[in-house]
């Protein structure tokens, strides 16, 4: 990369108050992200968020109704698409169906009128990396999904881009190569160190790949953060609920004082809290209604030392569901009170009907204002 | 299971019944092909469906050289060249135009652009006879009328409609995000619609030209309105042949023209069915 920046810290890709209104109906409503140089920004949110549209925008295919974009301080949101020096994989791949492997890699260099000899040498380059050389003269309609997926990705590669735009580009593989892919995507990313922004609606490859994640929710930003804080700190009940499989708990109750502690109730049952808040005692003092929200692989059926000194963090619930998955059970519990889902060793036997004992880890608890789903700290 | 069990009552029915529209449909070519090889006095004997017993080209070798057409007696052969440089640009620039209108309808949307659509749409449905009057007082300002160019112009004007209908739903369903990637990779409007769209146009650029090239020879209405002596196209001619023969009707004479004026559209139908269908299991191919 040839631009040199200030600092380290000082972000490459800006996002700016970006809006975007089909017909008056808001598919972007001001968004401001800022990605650091050789960032992984992925997009995350459930279908028509506005994830395309954000990308699209970035591309120069949309005309943003507000805002700006900036590279490396400089405003790109008035350039041809071809003038950004960005590169896109696309979701459908969009490989030239009449061209060979070859011709689609080179088909840029064609059009910039780089001479043929170079343009060889760097198609063969891109391709020793992406090991796709014994299908350069192939057309794509004789290349498997994967073998397309890595075409699409040295189309973009052989640009040299400043940036690389993947719009959900592992969606239409099967489960297996889309997690060899991943892999592969992350490795890439890691040798190249250009900055990327990934669209998915898959968490689990947002929470894998990125070094920020930014969640959206019906064309509004909810939350942006490292993969760490999205997980660990979600801003609100739909980030809580979007990453995170199972789906975080989540039960309505009170906090109130116990001597001189903060208890969460919920009918007969009480968790204590670990370290309460300023605003965890304010609600406290007035017996407020909160979402109390805690992760599946937070509940388990022994005290371990995290738990070890801290009073009130166990529940005897009746197990309503096992479900093992070989590495781990997920039992849940239900009953007219609340439902929890916990994660526990697959050793341990749980028996439908029967009553278990339950250990909250109460230092990973969330709390959530009960109307507006936001989190408290 | 062998093929003696599947030849039940209900399939010798069907095979009957097409047989028969078979020959219904072919008895005609028949006829035609075979007393044009006759000479006339053979078809005045009567036997229609007879073969010649004494075989000729003579009646082909009139019809196309020697017949009376009108007052001349040149043949078909002249008119069949007026149609031929009548028919080759307007099949061909009706469709390159059209190709150009539907990428343009699908691939660079802009304000009205359904509207303008509509209207081209609505070209499609006047009537021949409606433009008739207005159409010759046009050619006669441009300085076209009764000339190849003119009536080039009236079938491009006309063929227009329904081959922008064509490409526009070909190219609706041609992805938008090949568009976008070539204008990623520096390529411009006619880069795009040239590398891009039009190799993957193979099966629509075929049935376009079936019906352009079709529709544009068979005219007769346009023709006999718009053409002068040295721009009637091949079906007036023909008429011209049939209906002019002063005293003895030379019946194999009007087999063989009408033959020779259908055989362009067959040829089409043959060359160019053959690589539709080998475009269409190229798709089929692709999945
Ligand atoms: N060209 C368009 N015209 C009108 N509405 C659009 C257009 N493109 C997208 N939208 C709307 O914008 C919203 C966001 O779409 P999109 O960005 O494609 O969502 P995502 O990629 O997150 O699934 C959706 O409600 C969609 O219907
Ligand atoms: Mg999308």
């Amino acid at each position: 990369m040839s631009i040199s920046m200030n600092s380290k810290t000082q972000s490459f890709l800006e996002i700016d108050n970006l809006g975007k209104q089909y017909a008056g109906v808001d598919a972007l409503k001001s968004v401001s992200i800022d990605v650091e140089e050789g960032g992984f920004l992925v997009l995350v949110g459930p279908s028509g968020c506005g994830k395309s549209t954000l990308l699209n925008m970035i591309a120069g295919f949309e005309p943003a109704t507000t805002g700006d974009i900036r590279i490396a301080g400089k405003s790109i949101a008035d350039l041809h698409p071809s003038k950004r020096d960005i590169a896109m994989v696309f979701q459908s791949y969009a490989l030239y169906p009449n061209m060979s492997v070859a011709g689609n890699i080179g088909f840029g260099m064609e059009t910039r009128g780089v001479p043929k000899a170079e343009r060889l040498k760097k198609i063969d380059e891109v391709a020793s990396i992406l090991q796709i050389e014994p299908l350069l003269k192939r057309k794509p309609a004789q290349l498997s999904g994967g073998q397309r997926q890595r075409v699409a990705m040295g189309r973009a590669l052989v640009r040299d881009p400043q940036a690389f735009l993947f719009d959900e580009p592992l969606s239409n593989l099967d489960a297996r190569l889309r997690v060899d892919m991943r892999a592969e995507i992350k490795k890439l990313h890691a040798r190249l160190g250009t900055t990327i922004v990934y669209v998915t609606h898959d968490q689990i490859e947002a929470m894998t790949l990125a070094t920020k994640i930014a969640v959206l929710k019906l064309g509004e930003l909810q939350q942006v953060g490292t993969p760490d804080e999205i997980y660990n700190a979600p801003a609100n009940t739909f980030v809580a609920d979007f990453m995170g499989s199972p789906a975080m708990n989540r039960v309505t109750g009170q906090l109130e004082f116990s001597q001189g502690h903060i208890d969460f109730v919920v009918g007969p049952y009480r968790l204590r809290l670990h370290e309460p808040s300023e605003e965890h005692r304010e609600i406290a003092a007035r017996s407020g209604t909160v979402d109390f929200g805690i992760r599946a692989e937070n509940i388990s059926e022994e005290s371990g030392a995290e738990n070890t000194g801290a009073a009130g963090n166990a529940l005897s619930l009746q197990v309503d569901l096992v479900e093992p998955t070989g590495s781990d059970t997920f039992i849940s519990t239900k009953d007219e009170h609340a439902v929890f889902t916990a994660r526990i060793a697959n050793h341990v036997k749980a028996t439908v009907g029967e009553k278990v004992e339950l250990f909250f880890d109460m230092s990973k608890a969330h709390f959530f204002d009960s109307e507006s789903g936001r989190r408290i700290p | 299971m062998n093929s003696a069990s599947k030849l039940s009552f209900g399939r010798i029915a069907l095979y009957l019944v097409l047989f028969v529209f078979a020959i219904y449909y072919l008895l005609p070519l028949y006829v035609m092909l075979v007393n044009s090889f006759k000479p006339l006095d053979e078809i005045r004997q009567g036997d229609m469906l007879a073969l010649p017993q004494a075989w000729t080209i003579a009646p082909w070798a009139s019809a196309w050289s020697t017949a009376q057409i009108g007052v001349q007696a040149t043949g078909l052969k002249p008119y069949f060249m007026n149609s031929i440089s009548m028919v080759v640009p307007a099949v061909l620039l009706s469709t390159l135009l059209g190709a150009l209108n539907g990428y343009v309808l699908t691939k660079w949307r802009f304000k009205g652009d359904g509207i303008v659509f509509g209207l081209i749409l609505l070209s499609c449905f006047i009537p021949f006879q409606i433009v008739l009057i207005p159409m010759a007082r046009m050619l006669g300002i441009l300085g076209l009328a009764g000339t190849t160019s003119g009536l080039v112009l009236v079938h491009l004007v006309y063929g227009l409609g329904f081959t922008t209908l064509f490409f526009r739903n070909y190219y609706a369903a041609f992805p938008t995000e090949l568009i976008r990637a070539a204008q990623m990779d520096g390529a411009g409007f006619f880069r795009i619609f040239t590398r891009i769209l039009l190799p993957s146009s193979g099966p629509i650029i075929v049935v376009t030209v079936i019906w352009q090239f079709t529709n544009i020879w068979n005219d007769f209405l346009f023709g006999a309105s718009f053409a002068d002596v040295d721009s009637v196209p091949m079906t007036v001619a023909l008429n011209n042949l049939v209906s002019s023969s002063t005293g003895v009707k030379e019946y194999n004479v009007h087999f063989a023209g009408a033959i020779l004026a259908a055989l362009p559209t067959l040829i089409v139908y043959v060359v160019s069915g053959r690589y539709f269908v080998r475009g269409l299991m190229a798709g089929a191919v692709k999945g």
